[in-house]
């Protein structure tokens, strides 16, 4: 979705009360923000609960504040969500450690239709550092634009840059090509 | 890589990458549209012409023509005289805005090699905003914006650092060394200010600038160090190959040291006094091939990989040091070994004698 679309979108949520706008804005951000709540939460179905969460919070906002950039905000809303579910659930650890345990506790069942190196590389990402992570997944599955992504994770285009050539370095480095059995 | 990079974009769609498949997808949109009603009495099925102007009016005409106007009142007379005052200002001032306007305009001027030196002057004066701006608790929301934008600034020094040394720009070093020098001066500051009565905010304030900082600082690392053996000055490569050869040196010294330490070690484990058979092979082993890892990181001073073969000497150190550490430990159980057998033979001859009494 461009900019002025958006822009556009979030004036007739705001000016006109329109739903369907709403809709239409949403179903555009619906699932990157899953996926960006998705490695953070225990469970698939958590985070759908905590997606639509997101949306519903969101929308209260827009339609009376004047918002530049959707994307901030939803992801913004998203991290609060995400750091008051670990606060409910009245974990002790620290919410990093929590985060680790937990996301790396997920069993990465092996799927038959899915290559050796496909699944491998499954395990690399959702192994990799949260920031990491978060802007290789953005940039290459998400396909967002550097600028999307400065604006979602609140840094500049130049620190993405960096940060995104970092997580592609972690990746290559953590990737263990399998082995072929024989 | 690409490959790999390629194989990631197929994942798309991929659950366990946080994909949607179609039935969750509309799972979660019904659970979203079943909470949203937007109260209906404010609907208006056919907009205004006037709501539709002010919205084109703001995207397309008044924002392009603010932005054009204070280009020119930048650009036009009266210039020095308001930069110079605008220099002493704070957030929130009436110039800050001149203050800002005139180091973008700096920054536009600059060569791409200064833009990293730049960066962190300006990351240095919003410090010293930060710093004037707590003195007021009122101007507590400036002082936090000015600290973002001191982040900003340091990351964006460390975005063009690293962009300078990966086009492989012979002046990186320079820069490089100029933003480490900007770089101790505000860490200097930073802690200057940890005085004992100092909040909780300013500590945490301080950290930040600190791991900022860091990171900074890592890319300057990695600019002074990372040489593909191209543009650098002669005089600096003669030192780094020196150094190198040294290091060598150094180690081939230590594995001949160890080597004849585990031969030593060897002889006293065969006499059963204290045996260590299989570590002592081990470590016999890793030996002999750590003159095949010197081989290495010798080759790759030679393509001028000067950062890979320090960083592989690095590495054999590292092993080095865990190796001798356990020889050492070998060694100080030998020797309390042979003192308790010394001290059992001592007292069985001492029972014998009694014995004979």
């Amino acid at each position: 979705m461009s900019m002025r679309r958006e822009q556009f979108l979030l004036f007739r949520i705001r000016e006109h009360s329109d739903q369907a706008a709403y809709e239409e804005l949403y179903n555009a951000y619906l699932e990157r923000i899953r996926r960006y709540i998705f490695f953070r939460v225990p469970k698939a179905e958590d985070a759908d609960e905590l997606t639509a969460e997101v949306f519903l919070r969101a929308l209260e906002y827009v339609s009376s504040t004047r918002v530049e950039h959707a994307s901030a905000l939803f992801y913004r809303i998203a991290r609060t969500l995400v750091a008051d579910f670990y606060r409910k659930r009245k974990l002790t650890e620290p919410l990093n450690t929590a985060l680790h345990v937990e996301v790396s506790g997920r069993q990465i069942e092996e799927d038959i239709d899915l290559s050796e190196e496909k699944q491998q590389l499954i395990k690399t990402i959702t192994s990799l550092r949260d920031v990491y992570r978060d802007v290789l997944t953005m940039f290459y599955l998400d396909q967002m634009s550097i600028k999307e992504i400065a604006l979602s994770i609140e840094k500049s285009s130049g620190a993405v840059r960096v940060l995104l050539h970092r997580a592609r370095k972690a990746l290559k480095q953590s990737y263990e090509r399998p082995s072929k059995t024989t | 890589m690409n490959d790999l990079l390629k194989q990631l974009k197929d994942l798309r769609t991929e659950e366990k990458l946080g994909g949607l498949s179609g039935a969750r997808r509309s799972s979660i949109s019904e659970t979203i549209q079943k909470a949203v009603t937007l109260p209906e009495e404010e609907v208006k099925q056919t907009p205004s012409f006037l709501s539709y102007y002010k919205f084109i009016s703001v995207q397309f005409i008044s924002k392009p023509i603010v932005a054009g106007a204070a280009a020119f009142v930048i650009l036009g007379g009266g210039w020095l005289s308001s930069v110079n005052a605008a220099s002493q200002s704070l957030p929130g001032d009436h110039l800050y805005g001149l203050k800002i306007a005139s180091e973008q305009l700096q920054l536009k001027l600059s060569s791409k090699e200064h833009k990293a030196v730049l960066h962190t002057e300006f990351a240095s004066k919003r410090y010293d905003e930060v710093s004037k701006l707590r003195a007021n608790p009122e101007r507590e929301v400036h002082a936090q914006n000015a600290l973002s934008a001191m982040k900003r600034e340091l990351e964006l020094a460390a975005a063009e650092l690293e962009a300078l040394s990966e086009s492989g720009n012979v002046e990186a070093v320079k820069v490089a060394l100029e933003t480490h020098q900007n770089l101790e001066n505000l860490n200097r500051a930073a802690g200057d200010s940890a005085k004992p009565q100092i909040s909780e905010e300013d500590v945490a304030a301080i950290r930040e600038v600190q791991e900022s900082t860091n990171e900074v600082e890592e890319t300057v690392y990695n600019a002074l160090t990372k040489d593909e053996g191209e543009g650098k000055p002669e005089a600096e490569r003669i030192d780094i190959e020196k150094l190198f050869k040294r290091e060598m040196q150094a180690m081939r010294a230590r594995i001949a040291s160890n080597i004849g330490r585990i031969i030593v070690l060897r002889g006293v484990s065969e006499s059963g006094v204290y045996a260590q058979e299989t570590t002592l092979a081990e470590e016999e082993f890793a030996m002999t091939k750590m003159e095949d890892r010197l081989i290495e990181a010798q080759n790759f001073m030679g393509i001028g990989g000067t950062k890979r073969a320090f960083q592989l000497l690095g590495e054999i150190e590292d092993d080095l040091a865990a190796i001798e550490s356990q020889l050492a430990g070998i060694e100080i159980a030998i020797v309390q070994a042979s003192v308790s057998a010394a001290e059992e033979v001592e007292d069985s001859l001492i029972l014998d004698v009694q014995e004979a009494e």
